[in-house]
């Protein structure tokens, strides 16, 4: 029998409360080296608890923190050998960039030589060499993010530890900063872990994705599966997926709660009882002919929203139920009040038991 | 429109008026008297100028050793006021203190009543101790006056001092002396500046309970005014009044352009 090798970072039955509130129940994770991985989920759900539990700022009440096999659950936050790059920035104001990136490697005693080729060698990669001398005061936020990321990587930490690095920027910035984070983390290989509540970065940047919901890791995949195979109504919600349809299970097909119609999902054989189904808005197909059956759904426009390039329509069906669908522009002259048939693809129908989770799905 | 600029003009004319009148021109007047000589009755300005006052002053009553006084005297309690001051500061700042605002109150006391209601209960512990006529005993009676002032100073300073800077210092690798040499220390050199300043001024500028704990080894500047003008010299109180001015409004300029308030801005996004 050969031993798997050690994941760099191991969680094992971690939990923290604060006071009554419980942040993290029970939480496992296992991140090989060189994997990217993002904690995703809504504020409160316990990511960042996490992030700054694998940090060591706080000290978990239960479980165990692992690094390349070594417990170092007691081990001080600053013996930890960690990068981190904050939210708030945090960068020291009272150092120019090259000071502030130096700054690792200036507690950690390393020679000067060596100090001055990594800053610059930093600097170069997050394309701010020409900002050595500035102080931070002086950078756009962009800019003093990419300070941020310079300084966590600068001392070739073990892992890399990054708070909602983006969520302090605008738009077309955090953009751009994503595409640099994912560049600077492939090519140093380095092991990541990003927390985020933006699916959309999660599903960009990530090798995998760890859905978390009130204090616990619901789902843990790639991008691909989380997308496409939500594993409980949250992560369905959570993941972007605009239309839900009560459904009541029964041998594979599925009767609307609502209205009258049924769905055979693809994957429906499984469940049965009350479920799911969720419906991405991209995948609801428009149909000029007003044939029923399986899986269609006869709709009155209630909205519609010219977005340049595609338009939105909100879809009414029976009693105050609304669907969400996409086409390209000039695919349907549809007006308000039509009547419209839609087609929901059985493959692309995703089905879960409906189950307490349900109730705290996002709203999207 | 046009009578209610011509109102805000009108009180902005008074009111540097009045800065000129009660603020300026008591400085203008002992400065006149300082460097003037035959300057009786009505004249607006003294008939001739001289530097005599500053020589008799210093020939007379040993200025020289009175600013050795002084100036030592207000660095020994600026650095007991620091020593003292900088821990309570972080404590309140940082730390959950029961009853904070009853302590805040406590510490801010000697500021808040006249100097000269506890001056008398000082002198009597100090005489007790044989601390008058001392410079610590001295220092020790200023301490009351300047500590405050540096608490709250420092209080405050801590309390804006960012916790998530001081936590990513800790998470790239900083350990406990590294963090309060390399973070905290800079960050709050400000605040510290400005505290230290102010505990010297405090002890420089202080008569009420210097007078009640002098003795003729620890005379200090605003004494030996005093004790000039009760001896009829006046010209030469007012020479002593400027030298005594002097650290005061150098101080003030210094501290403005010393702290550098914008350099400590930046580089922090609020979550």
């Amino acid at each position: 029998m050969t031993a798997a090798p050690l994941p760099r970072l191991a969680l094992e039955h971690v939990r923290k409360s604060f006071g009554s509130f419980l942040a993290l129940a029970d939480v496992g994770l296992a991140v090989p080296a060189g994997m990217f991985v993002s904690l995703l989920g809504p504020s409160g759900c316990g990511k960042t608890t996490l992030l700054r539990l694998i940090a060591g700022s706080i000290v978990p009440d239960q479980g165990r923190v692992l690094v390349d096999g070594e417990d170092v659950t007691g081990v001080p936050t600053w013996h930890r050998n960690m990068g981190m790059v904050f939210q708030s920035f945090a960068l020291f104001p009272h150092m120019t960039v090259a000071e502030n990136v130096a700054f690792p490697l200036e507690v950690r005693r390393e020679p000067e030589g060596l100090r001055r080729r990594r800053v610059t060698e930093a600097l170069a990669m997050v394309h701010l060499d020409r900002h050595a001398g500035a102080y931070p005061r002086q950078l756009s936020g962009g800019q003093q993010q990419r300070v941020g990321l310079a300084r966590a990587i600068v001392y070739r930490p073990r892992i890399l530890l990054l708070d909602e690095p983006l969520s302090n920027l605008d738009a077309g910035l955090r953009e751009e900063l994503r595409f640099e984070i994912g560049e600077v983390t492939r090519r140093l290989e380095i092991t990541s872990v990003y927390v985020t509540h933006d699916q959309r970065e999660a599903l960009a940047l990530s090798d995998r994705i760890a859905v978390m919901q009130a204090g616990r890791i619901v789902q843990f995949d790639t991008p691909e599966v989380i997308h496409r195979r939500p594993a409980s109504a949250f992560v369905a919600g959570f993941v972007g997926y605009a239309n839900s349809l009560t459904l009541e299970m029964q041998g594979g097909l599925g009767r609307l709660a609502a209205g009258a119609g049924a769905l055979r999902p693809a994957d429906g054989r499984g469940i049965s009882g009350p479920a799911i189904a969720f419906i991405h808005a991209s995948d609801v197909v428009l149909c000029t002919s007003a044939q029923l059956g399986e899986n269609r759904l006869v709709c009155h426009v209630a909205a519609i929203a010219f977005m340049g390039d595609h338009t939105e329509y909100v879809l009414e069906w029976g009693q105050g139920l609304k669907m969400k669908a996409v086409a390209p522009v000039g695919a349907a002259s549809l007006v308000r009040g039509d009547e419209v048939t839609v087609f929901l693809p059985a493959e692309k129908l995703v089905v879960v038991p409906a189950d307490a989770e349900a109730a705290d799905a996002p709203a999207r | 429109m046009s009578s209610v600029r011509a109102g805000a003009g009108a009180l902005r004319a008074v009111l540097l008026l009045a800065f000129v009148l009660f603020i300026i021109l008591p400085f203008v007047m002992v400065g006149l008297q300082a460097f003037g000589s035959g300057w009786f009755g009505m004249r607006l300005l003294p008939p001739t100028w001289t530097l005599r006052w500053f020589g008799w002053a210093i020939k007379t009553v040993d200025l020289v050793q009175v600013l050795v006084n002084t100036v030592a005297i207000a660095l020994i309690a600026t650095v007991v006021s620091l020593a003292l001051a900088i821990p309570a500061a972080w404590a309140l700042a940082r730390h959950h203190v029961p009853f904070k605002s009853a302590l805040i109150a406590a510490i801010l006391l000697p500021r808040m009543i006249p100097e000269i209601s506890f001056a008398l209960g000082v002198a009597k512990v100090f005489y007790a101790l044989h601390l008058i006529n001392s410079y610590l005993g001295i220092a020790l009676a200023h301490v009351i006056l300047a500590a405050p002032f540096a608490v709250l100073v420092l209080a405050s300073t801590f309390e804006t001092m960012d916790a998530r800077l001081l936590e990513a210092a800790r998470v790239l690798g900083c350990n406990t002396p590294q963090l309060f040499r390399k973070v905290i220390l800079p960050l709050a050199m400000p605040g510290l500046v400005a505290a230290a300043l102010f505990s010297f001024l405090a002890s420089y500028n202080d008569f009420v309970l210097t007078l009640l704990v002098y003795g003729p080894d620890t005379v200090t500047l605003p004494v030996q005014t005093y004790l000039s003008i009760g001896g009829g010299y006046i010209s030469v109180a007012s020479a002593i009044s400027v030298i005594l001015l002097i650290p005061s409004l150098l101080f003030l300029f210094g501290l403005v352009r010393l702290v550098r308030p914008e350099n400590l801005l930046g580089g922090l996004k609020g979550a």
